[in-house]
C-alpha cells in the first residue's frame, strides 16, 4: 500500500514534444486552414446570389459606408439592418469565437494558479505546471486580439455608425470609441501577460532553489504577486468582457456579464485541465498524479458548472421577470422562434443546446463521486461541456456580429481547428520548458500524498 | 487531505498538549458559577430586547403608521433591518458548509459560534417582514394553505413568497446542522457533570445530547448526516441572499433592477457575516481565554475573507455605477448620481467608505494581527453593511418617476427602537448560548491537536491512477 515514494526520475521528468504530437497539431492547423479557405471561396459565390436575391441590400451595400453591420438592436431604425455581412465579417467572427474559447480557458487557468497560490492550497502543487502551461496561451491570444483591433469596424457596429445616427450609442461614445478601446485592450493584456509571465517565472525559478527552505521565498513572492493580480484581474476581466463581447450589441447592458463569462472560463479551464492531465498520464507522465487530484479538478468543474448555471439564471430570470425592452431584446433575439424581425432561423436551438451542454450534462454526469474519478465518464462529459462552452461563446458573439445572417459551418470549424492546434502547440511547448512537477515547493510533499479518502 | 503537513502551515491549536486540556478550557464557562459581568450584560441585552418588544407591541397596537414610511418610500428601516440580519447569518453557513468542502481546518474552532450567530440573526430578521404586514396575526397567510376563501392562494410569482420558503428552509437546515454538531459536545458536558456529581445538570445535558454514547455506530451516523447537511447547506449559502436580492431586482425600479444583484448580495452577506464573526470572536476568545483555539492565525484568515468579500462588493458598486452610465438610460443614470450626491448622499459615502475602503487596511499583516484595530474595522463593516441596504432601498425609492411624488424619509423612534431591540434579542440569545453551550466545537478542534504522520504501513489512500 505504501506509495508516494517516487524516484527522482519521476519527479524530474519533462514532457517530450514528440513528432507524432506535432503531426497531429500541424494536421489540425492544416485542415483548419483548408476549411477556412474553402468556405471563403464558396461563400464568395453564394454571397453573390444572396445579393442578387436581395436587390435592396445589394444597392445599399454599394452606397453605404456602414456596410457590414448586422441587426444588433432589433429596431432596424438606421436602415442598415438588412445588410448581408461580408465574408470578412464572417471570418472575423469565427476568429473571435475560437480565440475567445481558448483565451477564456487560459484565463481560467491563470486565475486557478493565482487563487490557489493565495489560498495556500497544497493539493494542486503536483499538477500546477499544466495550468501554468495553459496560462502561457494568454500572450499569444494577446497578439491575435491585437490583430483584431485593426478590424473593429467589421465586428462592432459602434465603431462604424457615425455620430448622430444612433442616440443610444452616442451616449456611450466616451467609452465605446476606437482610441480608448485600443488603450484598454493594451492595459488588460499588460496586466494579464505580466501576471502570467511573472507567476510562471517565479514558479520555474523555484525549481533551482537549493532546498525547500530556500524555495519558500519564491513561494512567498508568488503569493504577493498572485494577491495583487487577483484584484487587477477582477476589474480588468470584467471590463474586457464588456468591451470585447457585450459591446457587440452596444445598446444592451447587464451588470453581471463579467461574472457570467468568468464562471464559464473557470469551469472550462477545469475541464481542459482534466483532459490534459489524463492525456499526460496516458502518455506515461505524471505518475504521481492520482485519482484524488483528478477528483478535485472535477469537483471544481462540477462546482463551476453549477455556478455558471446560477449566474445564467440570475441574468436571465431578472431580465425576463422585469421585462424591460432594452434588456429583454437580448433574449428575444436568441429564442424567438424564427422571428424574421430579429435573428431569423432557429437560433433558439443553439440557445437551448447551450444550456443542456453547459449545465445539465456536466451537472448530471459529474454528480457522483466515482464519475469525477473515472476517465470513461469524465472524458466524454468534459468534451460535451467544452462543446457547450464553445456554443456559449458562439451565442454571445454571433447574434451581435452577424445578426440574422448567423451561421455555423466549415468557416467556424476551420477557425476552431486552427486555434486548437495553436493552443496545443503553445501548451505542449510550455510543458517541455520545465519539470512537470515543481521542485522545492513547500507543499509538494502534501500534494504527493494527496488523498480525498478511499473509494 | 493529506497525511503530510507542510512545515510552513500554521498550527491551529497552540500551547495545548492533551485532549483533556481542550475539554477543560472550553467547558469551563459552563461549569463555573455565573459571574456578575455575564449577568450584567445579559440583563442589559434583555432590557434592550424588551424595549424593542415594547416598540413592536406599539407598532402592532397602533399600526405601521407609527413608522416614518410614506407612499413614496414604502420600504425603509424594516426591510433594511431584515436584509441586514439575513446577511449576517451567511457567514455561519459559509463556515460550516463551504469551508468544509474547501478543507479549511481553521473553520473547526469558529464554526459553532458562527452557526449560533446565524440562527440568532435569522430569528432577528424574521421579525421585520412579519411586522411589515401590519396585521401580524395574519402571518400564517404567508404559507400556501388550503383555505375557505375560495381559491385564494399566495402569489407564487412573487419573490417575497420565495423569500418565505428560502428563509424558512435556511433556518431549519441551519438549526439542525448547528444542533447536531453540539450533540457530541453536550454528551461530553453531561459526562463531566456526572463525574462531578451534579446530577440535575448532568440529566439536562443528557437530554440535550439525545443519549449520545460515542459508539462507533453513533459516530458513523453522525458523519453521514453531517455530510448530507453540509451538502444541503452549500447551495443555501447562495440561494438565500439570491432570493433576497430578487425582492428588489425583479422590479423595474432603477437602482433595484440590475442583474448583478444575486451574486453581489451573496458577497455582501458573507462580508457582513464575517464582520460580525470578527466582532463576536474577538470578544469571546478574550473573555473566555480561548486564544489557544481561536488563534491570531484564525483572526487573520477571517480578516482575509473580509478583505476579499469587501473588495468584491466594491467591484459590484463600481460595476453598477459604470453600467448605469453605460446603459444610456436617463433614469438609471439619474438614480445613481442621486444616490451618491443627492439628499441621501451621506449614507452612500458611509456605505462606500465602511465597506470598500476600510477593509483595504487588512492588506497589512500588522492590522490583521492587531485585535484592537480589527475590532474597530469590524464595527465599521457592520455599520457599512447596514447602510448598504438603507442606500439601496431608500435612495432608489425616494425620487419617484414623477417629481410630484418625490419625498424624503425620516425614521421614527419606534423604528429605531425595533432596530435596537433586535440587537438586544441577538445578544441576549448569544450570551445565553455562550453560557450554556460549548462555544467552540470541542471534538472537531481535537482533530487538529496532532497531525501525526502515520507509519507507511498504516497509510491508506489513493493509488496512482491508471487512466
Amino acid at each position: 500500500m505504501a506509495h508516494a515514494h517516487y524516484t527522482s526520475e519521476q519527479l524530474t521528468e519533462r514532457f517530450q514534444f514528440l513528432g507524432k504530437y506535432r503531426t497531429v497539431i500541424f494536421g489540425l492547423i492544416g485542415v483548419g486552414l483548408v476549411l477556412v479557405l474553402a468556405s471563403w471561396l464558396l461563400t464568395d459565390g453564394s454571397e453573390a446570389t444572396t445579393h442578387a436575391a436581395d436587390g435592396h441590400a445589394a444597392i445599399e451595400s454599394v452606397h453605404s459606408p456602414v456596410q457590414p453591420v448586422a441587426d444588433t438592436h432589433g429596431e432596424g431604425d438606421h436602415g442598415h439592418a438588412d445588410h448581408v455581412p461580408g465574408v470578412g465579417t464572417r471570418m472575423l467572427t469565427g476568429t473571435l469565437i475560437s480565440l475567445l474559447f481558448f483565451f477564456t480557458i487560459s484565463m481560467g487557468a491563470l486565475f486557478f494558479l493565482a487563487v490557489h497560490q493565495v489560498g495556500n492550497a497544497g493539493w494542486q502543487t503536483a499538477i500546477r505546471r499544466v495550468p501554468e502551461a495553459m496560462s502561457l496561451w494568454v500572450p499569444v491570444a494577446g497578439v491575435v486580439f491585437l490583430i483584431l483591433l485593426f478590424f473593429l469596424g467589421d465586428l462592432y457596429e459602434w465603431a462604424i455608425i457615425p455620430e448622430g445616427v444612433d442616440a443610444i450609442i452616442d451616449k456611450k461614445r466616451a467609452w465605446l470609441n476606437e482610441g480608448s478601446f485600443w488603450f484598454r485592450t493594451f492595459v488588460y493584456f499588460t496586466i494579464w501577460i505580466g501576471g502570467a509571465l511573472v507567476l510562471r517565472r517565479l514558479s520555474v525559478s523555484q525549481d533551482s532553489a537549493a532546498s525547500v527552505e530556500d524555495g519558500v521565498s519564491f513561494f512567498r513572492k508568488s503569493t504577493g504577486v498572485a494577491a495583487g493580480f487577483i484584484v487587477l484581474f477582477a476589474f480588468s476581466y470584467s471590463l474586457f468582457t464588456f468591451d470585447w463581447i457585450k459591446s457587440l450589441e452596444p445598446h444592451w447592458f447587464s451588470t453581471i456579464f463579467g461574472v457570467y463569462v468568468f464562471a464559464g472560463s473557470f469551469g472550462s479551464a477545469m475541464f481542459t485541465l482534466g483532459l490534459l492531465l489524463t492525456f499526460l498520464k496516458r502518455q506515461g507522465y505524471m505518475s504521481y498524479v492520482n485519482d484524488s487530484h483528478i477528483h478535485d479538478v472535477y469537483k471544481f468543474a462540477f462546482g463551476f458548472t453549477v455556478f455558471w448555471a446560477y449566474i445564467w439564471v440570475s441574468q436571465y430570470l431578472l431580465i425576463w421577470y422585469s421585462n424591460i425592452p432594452e434588456e429583454g431584446i437580448y433574449y428575444v433575439k436568441r429564442y424567438s422562434v424564427g422571428d424574421p424581425a430579429y435573428i431569423g432561423g432557429s437560433f433558439n436551438i443553439v440557445w437551448i443546446i447551450n444550456l443542456l451542454l453547459c449545465f445539465l450534462t456536466p451537472f448530471l454526469g459529474l454528480m457522483t463521486r466515482n464519475a469525477k474519478r473515472m476517465a470513461k465518464v469524465y472524458i466524454p462529459i468534459s468534451i460535451l461541456a467544452l462543446t457547450g462552452h464553445y456554443i456559449d461563446i458562439f451565442q454571445m458573439v454571433q447574434p451581435g456580429a452577424l445578426g440574422k445572417y448567423w451561421g455555423f459551418g466549415m468557416m467556424e470549424i476551420g477557425f476552431f481547428l486552427i486555434f486548437a492546434g495553436l493552443f496545443l502547440f503553445v501548451v505542449f511547448t510550455a510543458l517541455t520548458r520545465a519539470n512537470l512537477v515543481p521542485q522545492r515547493h513547500p507543499y509538494l510533499e502534501e500534494s504527493l500524498h494527496h488523498t480525498t479518502g478511499d473509494v | 487531505m493529506s497525511h503530510v503537513r507542510s512545515p510552513i502551515r500554521q498550527k491551529w491549536v497552540t500551547n495545548t498538549d492533551t485532549y483533556g486540556q481542550i475539554t477543560a478550557d472550553i467547558v469551563r464557562p459552563i461549569e463555573s458559577k455565573m459571574n456578575l459581568t455575564w449577568i450584567a450584560v445579559t440583563l442589559l441585552s434583555a432590557a434592550v430586547m424588551l424595549f424593542g418588544f415594547a416598540m413592536i407591541g406599539w407598532t402592532i397596537w397602533e399600526g405601521i403608521g407609527t413608522w416614518g414610511l410614506n407612499k413614496t418610500v414604502g420600504w425603509a428601516f424594516d426591510i433594511t433591518n431584515f436584509v441586514f440580519w439575513v446577511g449576517i447569518g451567511h457567514a455561519g453557513t459559509l463556515i460550516s458548509a463551504v469551508l468544509l468542502l474547501f478543507r479549511q481546518e481553521w473553520r473547526n474552532s469558529i464554526n459553532r459560534a458562527s452557526e449560533a450567530m446565524t440562527i440568532f440573526a435569522v430569528m432577528c430578521a424574521g421579525i421585520f417582514p412579519l411586522l411589515h404586514m401590519g396585521r401580524v396575526w395574519l402571518g400564517l397567510w404567508f404559507f400556501p394553505m388550503p383555505n375557505t376563501r375560495g381559491s385564494l392562494w399566495v402569489n407564487f410569482n412573487s419573490p417575497l413568497l420565495w423569500d418565505v420558503f428560502a428563509i424558512s428552509t435556511y433556518f431549519s437546515v441551519s438549526l439542525v446542522f448547528w444542533y447536531l454538531g453540539m450533540i457530541p459536545d453536550f454528551a461530553t458536558v453531561r459526562d463531566r457533570f456526572a463525574i462531578q456529581g451534579r446530577k440535575i445538570s448532568s440529566r439536562i445535558y443528557g437530554i440535550l445530547s439525545f443519549g449520545w454514547e460515542g459508539s462507533s455506530r453513533n459516530w458513523s451516523r453522525y458523519e453521514v448526516i453531517s455530510l448530507i447537511l453540509s451538502g444541503l447547506a452549500t447551495p443555501l449559502v447562495l440561494s438565500v441572499h439570491t432570493i433576497v436580492s430578487m425582492d428588489f431586482a425583479t422590479s423595474v425600479i432603477p437602482g433595484w433592477h440590475t442583474t448583478i444583484f444575486p451574486p453581489y448580495f451573496v458577497a455582501g452577506a458573507i462580508f457582513s457575516g464575517f464582520g460580525m464573526v470578527q466582532t463576536l470572536m474577538i470578544v469571546t476568545r478574550k473573555v473566555y481565554k480561548l486564544e489557544n483555539y481561536i488563534t491570531l492565525d484564525h483572526m487573520e484568515s477571517i480578516a482575509k475573507i473580509v478583505l476579499a468579500t469587501g473588495s468584491l462588493v466594491g467591484l459590484a458598486y463600481m460595476t453598477e455605477f459604470f453600467t448605469a452610465w453605460y446603459s444610456g438610460s436617463l433614469w438609471e443614470r439619474y438614480i445613481f448620481i442621486n444616490r451618491a450626491f443627492g439628499p441621501f448622499g451621506w449614507s452612500y459615502w458611509i456605505m462606500f467608505s465602511c465597506n470598500v475602503i476600510t477593509p483595504q487596511l487588512f492588506w497589512f499583516k500588522k492590522i490583521r494581527t492587531s485585535m484592537v484595530l480589527t475590532f474597530i474595522i469590524s464595527i465599521f463593516v457592520n455599520i457599512g453593511m447596514w447602510f448598504e441596504r438603507f442606500v439601496i432601498i431608500v435612495t432608489s425609492l425616494h425620487r419617484d418617476f414623477l417629481p410630484s411624488s418625490w419625498s424624503m424619509y425620516t425614521p421614527t423612534y419606534v423604528e429605531f427602537g425595533i432596530l435596537i431591540g433586535s440587537f438586544g434579542l441577538f445578544f441576549t440569545l448569544f450570551f445565553l448560548f455562550a453560557k450554556y453551550a460549548p462555544v467552540v466545537n470541542m471534538f472537531e478542534v481535537k482533530t487538529l491537536l496532532k497531525h501525526p504522520k502515520k507509519p507507511d504501513n498504516l497509510e491508506t489512500g489513493s493509488e496512482p491512477v491508471t487512466v
